[in-house]
């Protein structure tokens, strides 16, 4: 039996509360019950996504994953408060106190509401456009890695569909779980990207937009997912 | 600058390619407290086999073992789920119940009338082989919420790791607003599988609950499977995050 829940056998009946486990952000992912919703297509339809200017460390991986012909980026809050998607160096935390907002984040009024509903602390903000019949291979990512993966610092990931792509797919694989579904427009996902390989495909005939954070787990995100006895759907208008 | 390896699992740093899936060996499903929604879809007419089954047999309150009485009573099973079963321990589309206190094995069971008759989800079926036990259509009421809740079908075998139950969901139904949320060890999992798309984990550990919020039924095919070494090895058979489609 294992050590994460005192099993209540069948003489008994049980209650979340008596649930234990759910999202590791150490290990695991949480894919959200929450879906938000507001008019940011118009927000949407005035950016210009654009290649990603890559750390030379990071370059092989770039490459090896042919990036910038599978997605088009924009930074909504950045190292230098650019638009032009950077990232920082090796060895450096993503240190939210280190990032600015740009102007694509301050002239897109829906879209930064969207972002400021996310009540964690953010480093980067950028939106991916996986353009039409591109797939990402399966990877990982090396957030963690630049705090030594200091169990007391998680970085995590949330990334939320902006629309509803019904030949857009992701695959997540952790240690126990290996998941294939789709994302509901609003619905998201924070994740581990270190210790989740993950891939998409985008199959459809239009790219694939979503807003991609990089930030810090705190109290918000852990009573965000905390589950109820009852699963609802909560439509969140922004 | 000195580059750790991440102490999850082993997993290659930043300074190294990945080379997927050989570096990903060790990830993957797990039975025991794992979850598996497959990258494959089955394609089929399923609308005239569930035609067939609503008029021919129809659907019961779902019966459970006398033992779990009080989890049907505080689920408020019978206004949730109605039921049909392909394969049950007296060949009866309408007994649904496990037939004791003794583990869930394949020769337990025999194909019911039901099971004959259909067309497509009778393919389905036997794409898992002989290692199924108790095989049903749960249907869910329009507007029920089935709460979140664990089963036990492997306090049956007392949890023997090796020699698990695991269970099988298929939405057959289109799915307009019916979705599902599985609660593991290290994951949360919110999603609205899509017709065809096999879900599969241990009921027991996984924690699980449905939400039907049109006004038709969501009728999901739903198996007990005997057959963990081949689940885990679904991964590797279906290792692409590319979508395969088959056809039954």
């Amino acid at each position: 039996m294992n050590e994460i829940k005192p099993y209540m056998g069948s003489n008994t009946t049980h209650r979340v509360d008596d649930f234990a486990g759910g999202f590791d952000p150490l290990k695991g992912f949480y894919i959200s019950n929450i879906l938000l919703d507001a008019p940011w297509e118009e927000d949407l339809s005035n950016l210009r996504p654009m290649d990603l200017e890559c750390h030379p460390h990071y370059h092989q991986h770039l490459e090896d994953r042919n990036f910038n012909q599978i997605f088009q980026t924009l930074s909504l809050r950045s190292i230098d408060g650019e638009v032009t998607p950077t990232q920082p160096p090796p060895g450096q935390d993503e240190d939210p106190n280190l990032f600015y907002y740009t102007d694509a984040y301050h002239n897109s009024p829906v879209l930064k509401r969207v972002c400021d509903w996310f009540q964690f602390p953010v480093s980067r903000i950028r939106l991916f456009s996986q353009q039409p019949g591109q797939t990402l291979q399966f990877h990982h990512d090396f957030d963690n890695e630049r705090t030594g993966f200091d169990p007391n610092n998680v970085t995590i990931r949330v990334i939320m569909a902006l629309g509803d792509y019904p030949d857009a797919w992701y695959r997540l694989a952790n240690e126990s779980v290996d998941v294939t579904f789709r994302l509901a427009r609003g619905q998201f996902i924070i994740l581990n990207t270190d210790a989740t390989w993950h891939a998409t495909v985008n199959n459809g005939e239009v790219a694939r937009h979503t807003l991609n954070f990089i930030g810090k787990r705190n109290e918000w995100i852990e009573n965000l997912v905390k589950p109820k006895d009852i699963l609802e759907i909560e439509r969140v208008k922004v | 600058m000195e580059i750790m390896t991440s102490p999850i699992r082993n997993m290659p740093n930043s300074k190294q390619l990945q080379k997927y899936p050989k570096d990903a060996e060790e990830f993957g499903y797990q039975p025991e407290w794992g979850l598996y929604t497959s990258s494959f879809i089955f394609k089929g007419n399923f609308t005239d086999d569930l035609k067939l089954l609503q008029e021919k047999y129809g659907y019961n309150p779902l019966q459970v073992t006398q033992q779990f009485d009080n989890q049907r009573a505080d689920r408020n099973i019978d206004s949730i789920i109605t039921s049909v079963a392909f394969r049950s321990n007296d060949g009866s589309p309408h007994n649904h119940r496990h037939p004791g206190d003794i583990d869930e094995t394949p020769e337990l069971f025999q194909y019911t009338p039901a099971y004959y008759d259909m067309t497509t989800i009778r393919n389905i079926i036997d794409w898992f082989g002989d290692s199924v036990c108790r095989c049903r259509i749960f249907r869910q009421e329009p507007g029920k919420d089935l709460p979140m809740h664990y089963d036990f079908d492997n306090e049956r075998n007392h949890f023997d790791n090796k020699n698990q139950t695991l269970r099988v969901l298929i939405q057959l139904t289109p799915n307009d607003d019916n979705w599902m949320r599985f609660m593991s060890k290290t994951s949360d999992i919110t999603l609205k599988p899509v017709a065809g798309q096999a879900i599969i984990f241990n009921a027991d550990w996984v924690w699980h609950g449905t939400v039907n919020y049109v006004d038709t039924p969501r009728d999901c095919l739903t198996l007990l499977l005997k057959d963990q070494n081949s689940v885990m090895n679904l991964g590797k058979r279906f290792p692409s995050h590319k979508i395969e489609f088959i056809e039954v």
